[in-house]
């Protein structure tokens, strides 16, 4: 994992007596530190405790930091033969190649046997304000990109198949945490269930409002259809094993409802090979 | 407001200690504060710029002499001549010899970019200063701000033991 080995440097020389900076600047300042130096400062005293825990500051971070040295970009390598690979996640700027961010994930063994094509490591959502999912074997993990931290998912006590699982991430405003959502489709129904990031007990609660489908949804393989979350909704792109129409899946993040939405009658008939959706706001 | 040269508005600041400082029309915009000031019509005659000395003033003076935008009829040979990534290295240059001064000179001049609203100097003297206390201590960090730590010994070993990772 990264390290900051520098970070026991001798004092700075000692300057000359200083102006004291008002706090709305020093929170500017401190806006654009890397976020592990962030952390870091939380121990500074209570007052910036609170202030760099706020929404406020992840605002005014999301904005300021990471702007020098050009855009971070997420590399998911895979390391290994197909049956013994150990993931790497590389998040780095070509730019400022001195602050690139290294996260390995345990290794994966696929217990059965089988071939392991679909276990291969790859990221299952989009980017959602800082935090992306990703799969690895049979196990989830958020990822920070911007911390170099992650941390597995709960398993679901059901066995059912990994490929069946469709995970969405998104926001909650209200509570300022992250929720992932999931969708299992199971053969006789599908289950919606909601794990909000860093709860204890970590444990993954049934979506209210959504009574078990049928017929099943056959889903899009999620490697090419991501999940979208826009407005504080997860949205997938679905549709029904025989007829082919397609349903955009929705999820509020903050009432953890489910529902359906039908596509405008003009596009219901087209191939479905040809379907891309992503979500406009408007 | 006084005219100078064809076609060149120039505005007066005033320093509190009583210096004043005739600058470009364009110059003085680089400021979102003073822009606002001038096409609200309030910059009549001299702008008093409260807080700032006259020694930080003129040094903010100098910046944004450097960096107006030379496109346009003033610099129109300039960009002409050179190219825009040159210039761009130029400038890259001439900003670390700029920021080359003590501490206290830099948080004063924070404290004129925040309050005059010049988004590149404020970039450039914050980076400076993150690039200075990044990889240092808390304690060392703690003076720089002049913060005070006023934890309790045993509320500081939690949020220790929470953060405790950012310090690996």
């Amino acid at each position: 994992m990264f390290q900051t080995n520098t970070r026991r440097r001798r004092p700075s020389s000692l300057e000359d007596p200083c102006p004291v900076l008002p706090d709305d600047v020093i929170e500017d300042i401190l806006a654009r530190l890397p976020a592990k130096a962030v952390h870091r400062c939380r121990c500074l005293s209570r007052t910036w405790s609170a202030t760099l825990a706020s929404g406020d500051f992840a605002n005014l971070h999301l904005r300021l930091a990471n702007r020098h040295g050009g855009p971070r970009i997420l590399f998911v390598e895979n390391w290994g033969s197909t049956y013994h690979c150990r993931p790497k996640v590389q998040v780095g700027s070509p730019d400022n190649p001195g602050r690139t961010t290294l996260m390995e994930l345990p290794h994966i063994h696929d217990v059965g046997g089988r071939p392991t094509g679909n276990l291969l490591p790859r990221l299952v959502t989009q980017q959602c304000r800082g935090l992306f999912i990703l799969q690895a074997g049979r196990t989830h993990y958020v990822l920070n990109p911007s911390t170099g931290r992650m941390a597995a998912l709960p398993e679901s006590p059901d066995k059912g198949d990994h490929r069946s699982r469709h995970l969405g991430l998104g926001y909650d405003t209200r509570t300022m945490t992250h929720k992932a959502v999931r969708v299992c489709c199971l053969p006789e129904s599908v289950k919606y269930e909601v794990y909000e990031i860093n709860s204890v007990p970590a444990l993954w609660r049934p979506a209210k409002g959504c009574a078990p489908e049928k017929p099943p949804l056959d889903w899009v393989d999620n490697r090419y259809d991501l999940s979208v979350f826009e407005q504080g909704h997860v949205y997938w792109l679905a549709r029904h094993k025989l007829d082919l129409s397609r349903k955009t899946c929705s999820s509020s993040s903050s009432t953890l409802t489910m529902r359906r939405l039908d596509p405008c009658r003009h596009c219901r008939h087209s191939s479905w090979i040809e379907d891309a959706f992503t979500i406009a706001t408007t | 407001m006084a005219t100078r040269e064809a076609g060149k508005k120039m505005i007066m600041l005033k320093s509190p200690d009583g210096m004043e400082f005739e600058v470009e029309e364009a110059v003085a915009m680089e400021s979102q504060t003073i822009r606002k000031m001038i096409e609200d019509d309030c910059a009549d005659t001299a702008i008093l710029i409260p807080n700032i000395n006259s020694k930080i003033l003129s040094r903010v003076i100098e910046y944004c002499n450097k960096h107006v935008p030379t496109t346009g009829a003033t610099g129109a040979a300039a960009s002409d001549t050179v190219a825009p990534a040159a210039l761009a290295e130029d400038l890259k240059i001439w900003d670390a010899e700029f920021i080359k001064v003590n501490r206290a000179t830099r948080f004063d001049l924070i404290q004129a970019a925040s309050y005059l609203n010049i988004k590149g100097l404020l970039d450039l003297t914050s980076q400076t200063t993150i690039d200075t206390i990044s990889d240092n201590s808390l304690e060392e960090i703690r003076s720089f701000l002049s913060t005070k730590n006023d934890y309790l010994p045993e509320e500081e070993q939690t949020i220790r033991r929470e953060n405790q990772w950012a310090f690996q």
